[in-house]
């Protein structure tokens, strides 16, 4: 086994950590909630909710962030989409991506063009539906990342999808479980800024049952960050962000609204 | 080109004979090289680490799916049109192929209607059609054919009975995959999901191991032969004070698919001049899907089949 330690005193974790840009979600008030103003590099974030509640959507904006131009403070960077699903749509992507660099091309003027093809390739897309493909994928993950060492997102829509398909559960926990500690290597070592989508279900205890997230408790414990969207009044088109879990937010409650044009804050 | 998972041949073309030869003695398939952990896998073959870690390599890279920049993905999604332009366009050019839509609502609606529309609109590819609540209606279907106007073939029904859950999931599981692997077909219908999961069950456990078992099936299947998998669904109520109503089946199934669509009956009806009885407005909403903005349309259920309002 080959492994070397380095012991870091605190002033050199601290400028790791404040140095470690985020991926903006496109509203503030979502920013706050996940803390450093968006998704930081490194770290792993879960997006928990009920069908519908935008957490595909939220991932797509992710994806269309990570493109902004240096000269606007962004990461100008690509990302990897892991479809177990069949969530992600060509269409609503680009829809998403066009309008958001519209926005930022007007704020740069005409200084740099941003070319439309190039922007689709800074997107990879696998399409990893089934548990053998998406196991195999992740298990191929770390040579793909190692081609491709722009990519500083990765999102996986979604991690309890693939898990239905006829494998026991002592099966699942360990196969889950070691895909999680691949990943989190990943995270911290080339500090590339992990998504995951989870669902929701149905815990039933002795005389009541309440709605958690999916996978198990013990999962809960895999990611740094769990943010819970929900969507309480189908009528008005406001989102809620709980978070569940981090280590460093200050709110814990966000509002934004999904737009035509992705996820923005509500005016 | 599909790789099948299970067969052993696959494994013989890709791994060196040393490896093969153990593999096979030991009756591990690929299925077990990719899920299994290292240390389960030398349990099993009595290799060195660095064997079973050059294995899963081999066996993973085999199975495992390219990445593609978007540049290179279709330009949009196919979609299968519903012969009703309204409903297409809200739906953005119809019913995407590849992926499990549900249409949900109360009892007489017009859920059914609808999916007959797209069945008939099946220009040329068949289409699969799998009853579990009344017989498949002949005389309606031939009547909306009627006012189809089609050049080309004609379109191959494949019409399938059943009641019980289990009699549903072998259906899907050994006969449906045979059946497209002999025709062309470009959508799967399900009316409905709902009735052989709702009467018998009192283990509900057992009840969403079922539903998630048929959902994977149903996935696998849209990916494969790239069709349109459509699942009519029942209704139940919400126990807040309200009308509300939410799709059947639970949470396990609404997990599943990918994109919802709501009909219900609106309190407006529709007069024509000619026609002694005036006739119900219904509308079609769009719950949630990923592609998707929350738009409704109206729409009546005529001789013709389903035209927007």
């Amino acid at each position: 086994m080959n492994s070397t330690f380095k012991i870091y005193n605190a002033t050199e974790v601290w400028q790791i950590e404040t140095s470690l840009p985020s991926i903006p979600s496109f509203s503030q008030s979502l920013d706050k909630v996940l803390g450093n103003d968006g998704v930081q590099l490194g770290s792993i974030v879960e997006l928990l909710g009920l069908p519908g509640t935008g957490k595909t959507q939220l991932c797509l904006q992710l994806c269309t962030s990570i493109q902004i131009p240096k000269v606007l403070g962004g990461l100008y960077s690509e990302a990897l989409y892991v479809d177990t699903n069949t969530n992600f749509t060509i269409s609503r992507f680009k829809e998403i991506l066009f309008s958001s660099l519209s926005k930022c091309q007007q704020l740069m003027e005409a200084s740099i063009l941003i070319n439309e093809e190039d922007a689709l390739r800074k997107l990879h897309y696998v399409n990893a539906i089934g548990l053998e493909k998406f196991c195999a994928f992740m298990h191929q993950l770390p040579n793909l990342i190692n081609t491709r060492p722009n990519i500083k997102l990765i999102v996986i829509d979604s991690i309890a999808f693939p898990f239905k398909d006829g494998i026991t559960l002592k099966q699942r926990t360990g196969l889950l479980y070691r895909l999680m500690a691949d990943l989190n290597k990943l995270a911290v070592e080339k500090q590339i800024a992990i998504v995951i989508t989870n669902e929701m279900t149905t815990r039933i205890g002795l005389s009541s049952g309440a709605i958690v997230g999916a996978l198990g408790d013990a999962w809960s414990h895999r990611c740094n960050k769990r943010l819970l969207l929900s969507a309480p009044d189908p009528l008005a088109n406001v989102r809620l962000a709980v978070l569940l879990k981090s280590n460093n937010s200050p709110e814990t409650v966000g509002k934004f609204q999904i737009t035509q044009e992705g996820i923005r804050d509500i005016d | 080109m599909l790789k099948n998972i299970n067969k052993m041949d696959a494994l013989k073309n890709i791994l060196p004979t040393r490896l093969y030869e153990i593999t096979e003695k030991a009756g591990i398939t690929s299925k077990q090289i990719i899920f299994l952990s290292i240390w389960d896998i030398k349990k099993l073959t009595n290799l060195k680490n660095e064997d079973v870690v050059l294995l899963k390599n081999i066996v993973t890279q085999y199975f495992c799916p390219m990445s593609i920049t978007a540049d290179k993905l279709e330009k949009t999604e196919k979609k299968l049109k519903t012969g009703c332009t309204a409903i297409d366009n809200i739906l953005n050019g119809g019913f995407r192929i590849g992926t499990v839509t549900e249409i949900y609502g109360e009892s007489g609606v017009g859920k059914t209607q609808l999916v007959m529309q797209i069945a008939a609109n099946c220009s040329g590819e068949g289409c699969v059609f799998i009853c579990t609540e009344d017989l498949f209606p002949v005389k309606r279907y031939n009547q909306i054919k009627q006012n189809i106007y089609r050049s080309n073939a004609e379109c191959n029904m494949f019409i399938e009975h059943l009641t019980e859950a289990q009699e549903l999931i072998s259906c899907i599981r050994v006969r449906l995959p045979k059946l497209l692997n002999t025709n062309k077909v470009s959508a799967v219908i399900l009316d409905s999901i709902a009735a052989p999961f709702r009467c018998e069950y009192t283990n509900y456990v057992q009840r969403a191991e079922e539903l998630k078992e048929l959902g994977m099936l149903l996935y696998k299947l849209a990916q494969e032969y790239n069709i349109a998998v459509i699942c009519v669904n029942q209704v139940t109520s919400t126990f807040d004070n309200s009308d509300n109503v939410l799709p059947s089946l639970g949470l396990v199934w609404s997990n599943m698919v990918c994109c919802k669509l709501k009909i219900c009956k609106t309190n407006d009806i529709r007069y024509t001049k000619g026609i002694e009885h005036n006739v119900t407005i219904r509308e079609l909403k769009v719950v949630h899907a990923p592609d998707l903005p929350t738009a409704s349309v109206k729409f009546i259920v005529t001789a013709n089949g389903v035209e927007s309002i």
